[in-house]
């Protein structure tokens, strides 16, 4: 304590005597408050800034509907200025149908088999694996989905002698595709939530004689509902604004099919193949419009899940087990099983076998019972099972594709290439991204947690999770247009790693300070009432106290959103524009250090080599593309192991701002 | 302590961050001839970019950085001067070119190499095809579905052809290969031009296959799925030994594509005057589909470089140079890689008008 800064920290003193010191500390905690409000405000900023570029790019078609059919036809014709939009709101919609059919039994049963069923050692492992599963980047899933899922589907299609226009690719490709990439979410989420169900509850229905699975279909599931929904929801925004994966599989065939072995084209892919190519000025923003009907519709998907669990948590919960109990009145003779547990309830005393109404009905419920067993089982292997062929498949084929080359060379080498630029490009700009969104997502988290009475706090919170929901894609779009072509300098910047890191800022905000919001939130109280009780100030209590406190969950959830953006592609795309060449170091000599000046250059980032070279037909390219998708993937799941190990805590819940 | 540590830290990353945003704020621009300069768009041309960009590495010192992404992309990107240059293999149109005239003056058009474009296939068990240009329009119009079509057979008497449905595979963005391979089609095939349309980004029908992005991202897939047809750069197909049809020309002979082919096209063609759009819009462009003569293939094309006539002296003239030893001297590399040299008269026109860049600083 002798180190402490000048003025000394007396609280009795500077309670009751102090004159200069208060005025001192006023100030400090006005810089405070203006600093947190500021981070606040910069989320809003950011925000709206989107909303209205977005507007304003795509003014020139949204002002005349009607003359461009965007509504009113189903016809994708650039040459023609027909920009119908049915074809790619119909690829969106039906890929995400598609994924949440298979996604949510398989990730709801899953869950309830982790968390009612499965033993603690198997509980603890597939927890891990699914995790890791959530933090496969896409562009992995969409490499994985080109080489393995839709040549199976071809061979499935030509077995049952379906005939397909596309060999394998289109709308149920990119939907299974999806299924396979959200399913962790809703396991890992919904497992949260069977978990925080009161222990009591079960007790309770089990005392009443009901067996394992009654006891997970009538009490665990319905009172973790809200919950399921909610993961439903996150799950659904995240297939809606998915863009790699899909447009490596969706085929890119601008028709309306309503088969799903055709080929479609979805809002996030046509945007990727096409803004930066479009022809006309009405044909790019058309393109800008379709972002932004996206935007309204993963909006929507977003503000219409927290409407509904708001409203499902605004019931007591308790009153669910009630309901239940209720239910359980022989007069209501709802089916046979309720029929047996009724008569169980009445007469405890004697012995079960003979309380059920017959011997018929006691053996469907355990034939049911162990049946469910089996098929949540099931569900949680067709979970886990995508995972050992995705990491098993690229281990195998990565792990040989590694050489020196890949890291010690750049793409433009004349005696071998390598993707060493891209990598040096990929942790620059993540690290560049960090710096800016970690201090201004802490401040807001700070602010969200400091201030919570304000009206603006309501709105920021709002907009940081309505901002997390925002695809990928239509970042890299509003990125573009501020800082790679601004419409208010006649010269452009042409495409930086400022911009690209900017675009990776706006998606690690939200999970940044929705991170540090709940880590923050879980300091107890009595800390931060003792440090008032000290005299402290509260910019004093929240740096000297809150954070340090909650740092090692605030790192984590940092640490989690480097490891997503460090997977993006779509973005990067539109903003760094890749190159072939290292940065220019800031030492000669040390390629890995980017100078300054190079960071206003177009800059490379590994996610596109792994996605232009898994297309190739060239072996060595495609080689290189195994080797940096592994090498990718082993960068993350290490991140995702070191996380794990020094916090021990459940990773995907902390990461639900997406 | 700890905590104390922890403002301290806080304010130096504030600083830190300060001083950054104040040096990104003032960005050199002024000086030295730059020592890197950013191309991209075609991916037709990229196989001979890069390996120019190596060679000239060697040389000048001068960092050529070519990414392939499409002709449309190359032309937009160079328009809004996010690209110091762009390639692609269909001149600009009308509305491009008065986009780029309002934006920041002329575009000059610098041919720099010649490319046949081939139709790649994978049916099993058929080693050679036979196609003449209404076959290839039928099949990309979704007329002929099947691989064991009477049409196909009648002139592969020899060729196991399955019953199989045909998977065409187009470019799933504006790409100056669908411009080479719609125009081609559109000359031998007035159905096509009326059904199907000419240009970068033609409305391929329903049902006759898919899109898939880049030359090489057509060679992939036609190389790993059965029964797909796909139109590429000779040299996309030869270097992943994917395999090819002859395709009659206009003489009557069935040709496999060669750079000597294409090269015979190309020397009938340049003796026509081109007095369709976009080819009479720019000097030096050239439409080399359906060439006369019988040596020639007829789906061939250029790929242009194009470039703002007014330049800043800092890019521009790297860029120049670069242009002026791509196509004379960097010629030598193209028949290694399949590519059709370009005519020595062609050279000496293409270093006059490289002569006309203006440098404004």
């Amino acid at each position: 304590m002798t180190q402490e800064p000048s003025p000394p920290h007396n609280p009795i003193s500077s309670k009751s005597e102090g004159t200069a010191q208060p005025i001192n500390r006023r100030i400090y905690d006005l810089l405070f408050s203006f600093a947190c409000t500021t981070a606040g405000a910069i989320v809003v900023l950011i925000a709206l800034g989107l909303l209205a570029m977005l507007i304003y790019q795509s003014w020139p078609v949204l002002s005349q509907l009607n003359k461009f059919q965007v509504f009113s036809s189903t016809e994708w014709n650039p040459n023609k200025r027909i920009y119908g939009a049915w074809v790619f709101i119909y690829g969106t919609l039906s890929t995400s149908f598609i994924a949440m059919i298979v996604a949510v039994p398989l990730g709801v049963g899953a869950a309830a088999y982790l968390s009612e069923i499965a033993p603690a050692n198997v509980r603890r492992i597939c927890t891990f694996l699914i995790e890791l599963l959530a933090s496969i980047p896409s562009v992995v899933y969409g490499f994985w989905g080109y080489v393995f899922l839709a040549p199976i589907l071809r061979e499935i299609f030509q077995l049952v002698g379906l005939q397909s226009d596309t060999s394998g690719q289109g709308i149920l490709a990119a939907g299974l595709i999806l299924a396979i990439m959200i399913v962790p979410y809703i396991t890992a989420i919904s497992f949260d939530v069977c978990r925080a169900v009161p222990a009591t509850q079960r007790q309770g229905s089990l005392a009443l004689g009901a067996s394992r699975w009654q006891t997970i279909w009538k009490v665990v599931l319905p009172y973790a509902l809200p919950g399921i929904i909610a993961a439903c929801f996150l799950a659904l925004g995240r297939a809606l604004g998915e863009t790699m994966a899909v447009t490596m599989l969706i085929g890119n065939v601008r028709y309306l099919s309503f088969s799903p072995l055709a080929g479609g084209d979805s809002i996030a892919s046509v945007i990727a193949n096409s803004l930066n190519e479009a022809g006309s000025n009405s044909e790019r923003s058309a393109l800008v419009l379709m972002g932004l009907i996206l935007l309204i519709i993963t909006a929507a998907v977003n503000i219409l899940a927290r409407l509904i669990v708001s409203r499902m948590y605004g019931n007591p919960k308790p009153s669910r087990f009630g309901k239940f109990v209720s239910k359980l009145n022989p007069f209501r003779k709802k089916s046979h099983a309720d029929l047996a547990l009724g008569h169980a309830t009445s007469s405890a005393a004697t012995s079960y076998q003979r309380l059920v109404v017959s011997d018929s009905a006691y053996r469907s419920i355990v034939r049911q019972n162990s049946l469910m067993t089996w098929v949540l089982l099931g569900c949680l292997l067709a979970t886990v099972i995508p995972l050992f062929l995705i990491l098993g498949y690229i281990t195998y084929r990565g792990i040989g594709s590694v050489d020196w080359n890949l890291f010690l060379k750049d793409a433009n080498d004349k005696t071998g290439t390598g993707l060493g630029h891209a990598m040096v490009g990929t942790i620059t700009m993540v690290l560049l991204a960090s710096l800016f969104a970690i201090p201004t997502g802490v401040m807001a988290a700070v602010y969200l947690n400091e201030f919570r009475n304000r009206w603006f706090t309501k709105l920021v919170r709002f907009i940081a999770e309505v901002l997390g929901g925002v695809p990928s894609i239509v970042i890299g779009i509003y990125v573009y247009a501020v800082m790679v072509r601004p419409p208010w300098d006649s010269d452009p910047w042409g495409n930086s790693a400022w911009a690209g890191a900017f675009s990776l800022m706006i998606l690690m905000i939200p999970v940044t300070v929705r991170g540090a919001e709940e880590a923050m939130r879980l300091v107890p109280n009595s800390l931060r009432q003792a440090s008032y009780a000290l005299g402290a100030s509260q910019s004093q209590t929240v740096f000297r106290i809150i954070i340090p406190a909650a740092l090692p969950a605030i790192t984590t959830g940092v640490l989690l959103a480097m490891g997503r953006v460090a997977g993006e592609t779509a973005p990067l795309r539109l903003t760094a524009g890749d190159s072939n060449f290292w940065p220019q170091p800031l030492i000669p000599g040390i390629k890995a250090i980017p100078s300054l000046e190079s960071l206003g250059e177009k800059f490379p980032f590994i996610t596109n080599y792994i996605y232009e070279y898994s297309k190739s037909a060239e072996d060595d390219l495609k080689r290189q593309a195994w080797g940096g998708a592994f090498v990718l993937l082993s960068f993350v799941m290490l991140l995702n192991l070191a996380i794990r190990l020094a916090a021990g805590k459940r990773l995907v819940s902390a990461a639900r701002a997406d | 302590m700890r905590s104390k540590g922890f403002s301290k830290t806080a304010i130096r990353l504030c600083l830190l961050m300060g001083t950054i945003i104040v040096l990104s704020g003032c960005p050199n621009k002024k000086g030295t001839e730059a020592t890197r300069v950013s191309g991209g768009g075609a991916t037709f041309v990229d196989p001979i970019m890069q390996k120019w960009s190596q060679e000239y590495k060697q040389i000048k010192g001068l960092e050529v950085d070519y990414k392939k992404s499409g002709s449309g992309n190359g032309i937009q990107q160079m328009t809004g001067k996010v690209l110091d240059f762009g390639c692609t293999d269909a001149p600009m149109n009308k509305e491009q070119t008065e986009n780029a005239l309002k934006e920041a003056g002329e575009v000059i058009h610098i041919p720099v190499t010649i490319g046949a474009v081939v139709l790649a296939f994978n049916v099993e068990g058929v080693e050679s095809l036979q196609l003449t240009g209404e076959l290839v329009a039928d099949i990309y119009s979704g007329k002929i579905t099947k691989w064991n079509d009477p049409k196909i057979v009648e002139i592969n008497p020899s060729a196991n052809l399955p019953d199989k449905k045909i998977v065409a595979v187009y470019r799933a963005e504006s790409s100056g290969t669908s411009n080479i391979f719609s125009e081609y089609l559109g000359k031998v095939s007035a159905e096509f031009k009326e059904k199907v349309g000419v240009g970068t980004n033609p409305k391929w029908p329903q049902g006759i296959g898919l899109g898939q992005p880049g030359n090489d991202g057509i060679a992939g897939y036609v190389k790993n799925n059965p029964n797909t047809i796909g139109y590429i750069e000779l040299l996309y197909a030869k270097q992943n030994k994917i395999k090819y049809a002859s395709i009659r020309n206009k003489a009557g002979k069935f040709i496999t594509p060669t750079p000597e082919a294409a090269s015979a096209a190309a020397a009938e063609a340049m003796k026509v005057k081109q007095e369709n759009e976009p080819y009479s819009l720019h000097e030096l462009t050239y439409s080399l589909t359906d060439a006369v003569g019988e040596q020639s293939y007829p789906i061939c094309g250029m790929s242009y470089a194009i470039l703002y006539k007014k330049q800043s002296s800092r890019k521009g003239k790297p860029i120049v140079e670069f242009l002026r030893w791509a196509t004379s001297e960097g010629q030598k590399f193209a028949t290694e890689l399949d590519y059709a040299p370009l005519p020595a008269e062609l050279t000496k026109a293409i270093a006059a008008r490289l002569d006309q860049v203006e440098f404004v600083d």
